[in-house]
């Protein structure tokens, strides 16, 4: 029941970044933990939760550049490291992590097919309208929106079926040394977030100065 | 307040329907006309007010709002609110407005798309993002409090900012350039990634404190050199974590 | 010696600019080439608002852009010059001022041109300034932002003709 549950809240948090509300369920600091929650291990979900917030720190969907997704990303993540051995467990969530990050980039590229695709809502509506067919707005609207959250949920469910299976068995391949590197590794990762995050708060001034009435 | 314009609770019921529509701005975002059909969907409680069951009116006015439209999604609802305006004014059939309103929407929305996503993705949404991680650091027992705390926090002042836009856009008292000013977007602009910054300082000085004498320094030394290959160098922030991953795995083999 | 892009949005400031172009590139001033900004008062101070206050906006016609950079302006400070079509474009290099490279962000559908890339639509009018431009000795390439890959507008245009 897990996984199909962990799947559809995450394909509501995805579809939260682009397509609805934009009240930011999608940052992996809320996500996170959330999933967490509901599997039982808050404190896994937001160990996740603020490792990709830091990372994903300034990230700007700008325009129309696509970013990497971080609540597929931080939702799945979640799921998987929540089920890691005990023995160097920070290890594992970060093992976890460096897997499923490409996985991001992948659903990144789904979606800008996505929304290539979607300017036929455009024509159809162009289309209905002529009919009077008023009506088709709101539908648009609605199927447009079922196909974000589904298109987001489906990924999130193959991906943590695979991920369920493959990543235990990758990471019992490892030696314990790497592991172990690995488990000590992890709390360096906040410093390439916290490092993006002093990047963007600084910006360069214009030497001309700059007159307001 | 007090020079408000009298109007009837029938426009207050659909300005309200416009605000909650605008939630699904993007919801047929498309690389063609981008959030073209979002505005309309949102738009449409308005144009039903006005037209009824004239469908062939409804029909025109719908086509009208199909072209292409783009802009930050918390700053729409300023358009919207003065579009619906211009719309009344043009059912009454006062002319020159259809153009004045095309204008409007092309003209505005770049501009308030570069505001918004200056103020809320890349130095709000990081401000709030970081005082998580800080409630995290500093111990904020129980943990369900983190995730609740930033969405509160997040989303308290974005929501009250939708809606006064809207309101703002359709009464429209004054332009938008003074009401900018008088927001002191700029003050908030300066003040802002300030409060970010010790904010960050804040978080790598509470961490390197836990990671002890060895690794804290080095978690401190990390944080600047990553800044600075992200700001000069401008190294994508997921390549730079496999690299530090990397090093500090063959740095932990080693040592 | 201060960097200069030139653009051409039709959205002029937004986004992709500000975020994508200035913060990226660490750039410091904008300036907006464009007669109808110029003479729009309200516009104006929107766009001056719409920056945020350690970047300087600059709005000139066509012809005080000519006789600034001829006065050195681009040697001030880096710089990114945005046009809102290709025929200012085409108007600024008549008056002798010589462009190395121009970069196309937006230009964006609007029913009647045709679209040649996501957010690239063109006239004929458009295609005829781009082969003027670009037998001026300037390179055209579009991209949105400047970490995308460039792309040979001029090569694009000939295909399809």
């Amino acid at each position: 029941m897990n996984p199909l549950i962990v799947s559809i809240l995450g394909g509501l948090f995805v579809s939260d970044a682009t397509a609805v509300a934009q009240i930011m369920v999608s940052r992996p600091i809320f996500c996170g933990p959330v999933i967490g929650l509901v599997l039982g291990d808050i404190f896994t979900g937001i160990l996740v939760g603020i490792v990709m917030e830091l990372l994903w720190i300034s990230v700007v969907p700008l325009g129309n550049a696509v970013p990497p997704d971080s609540t597929v990303v931080a939702v799945s993540a979640t799921y998987l490291a929540v089920q890691g051995p005990e023995e160097y467990r920070y290890g594992y969530i970060l093992f976890v992590l460096l897997i499923i990050i490409p996985a991001g980039i992948l659903f990144k590229k789904m979606d800008m097919i996505h929304r290539d695709f979607n300017s036929f809502f455009s024509h159809r509506l162009e289309d209905q309208l002529n009919e009077g067919n008023i009506g088709f707005i709101d539908k648009a609207t609605y199927i447009s929106v079922s196909i974000f959250v589904l298109k987001a949920a489906v990924f999130i469910f193959l991906l943590i079926m695979l991920g369920e299976n493959l990543c235990p068995c990758l990471y019992g391949m490892l030696g314990s040394g790497i592991k172990k590197s690995l488990h000590e590794s992890f709390f360096m990762i906040p410093s390439v977030g916290l490092g993006t995050a002093i990047s963007t708060f600084i910006f360069k001034k214009s030497q001309t100065k700059k007159d307001f009435q | 307040m007090s020079k408000r314009v009298k109007i009837g609770a029938r426009e207050k019921k659909t300005l309200m329907r416009i605000f909650w529509r605008s939630f699904l701005l993007q919801a047929v975002w498309s690389y063609e006309r981008m959030q073209n059909i979002g505005f309309l969907f949102s738009i449409l409680p308005k144009l039903k007010e006005l037209y009824g069951n004239d469908i062939d009116r409804l029909k025109e006015s719908c086509r009208r709002h199909l072209g292409y439209f783009n802009t930050h999604p918390y700053m729409a609802s300023f358009i919207l609110g003065h579009v619906a305006r211009c719309e009344e004014r043009i059912a009454a059939g006062e002319p020159g407005v259809v153009e004045e309103v095309n204008r409007f929407k092309l003209q505005m929305a770049g501009p308030l798309a570069a505001t918004g996503d200056k103020y809320f993705w890349s130095v709000f949404r990081p401000l709030v993002g970081l005082i998580g991680v800080l409630l995290f650091l500093l111990g904020v027992q129980p943990y369900y409090l983190i995730p609740l705390i930033f969405i509160l926090l997040y989303n308290l002042p974005t929501y009250r900012h939708r809606y006064k836009m809207l309101v703002y856009g359709y009464y429209k008292k004054e332009k938008m350039s003074e009401l900018m000013k008088n927001a002191k977007v700029h003050v908030s602009l300066s003040i802002m990634p300030f409060a970010g910054l010790l904010t960050v300082l804040a978080c790598v000085v509470l961490f390197s404190l836990e990671l002890g004498a060895v690794r804290g320094p080095v978690f401190a030394g990390v944080t600047v050199l990553v800044a600075m290959l992200r700001k000069y160098l401008r190294i994508s922030a997921t390549r730079l974590l496999y690299i530090v991953v990397l090093i500090s795995i063959i740095g932990g083999l080693i040592f | 010696m201060a960097r200069t892009v030139f653009r051409i949005d039709d959205r002029l400031i937004h986004g992709q600019v500000l975020e994508g172009w200035i913060h990226n590139l660490n750039l410091t001033r904008v300036a907006i080439v464009s007669e109808r900004v110029k003479n729009d008062e309200e516009y104006r101070r929107i766009l001056e608002f719409s920056v945020p206050p350690e970047i300087k906006v600059d709005i000139f016609s066509i012809r005080e852009m000519a006789e600034k950079i001829k006065g050195g302006y681009t040697e001030e400070e880096d710089t990114i010059v945005l046009f809102e079509n290709t025929s200012e474009v085409l108007e600024l290099l008549d008056y002798g001022v010589r462009i190395e490279s121009l970069n196309v962000g937006c230009l964006h559908y609007n029913g009647s041109n045709l679209q040649v890339r996501k957010s690239i639509a063109v006239t004929d009018k458009d295609i005829n300034n781009f082969k003027d431009i670009d037998s001026m000795g300037t390179q055209i390439e579009c991209r949105a932002l400047p970490q995308d890959r460039k792309v040979d507008l001029v090569e694009i245009i000939n295909k399809i003709k």
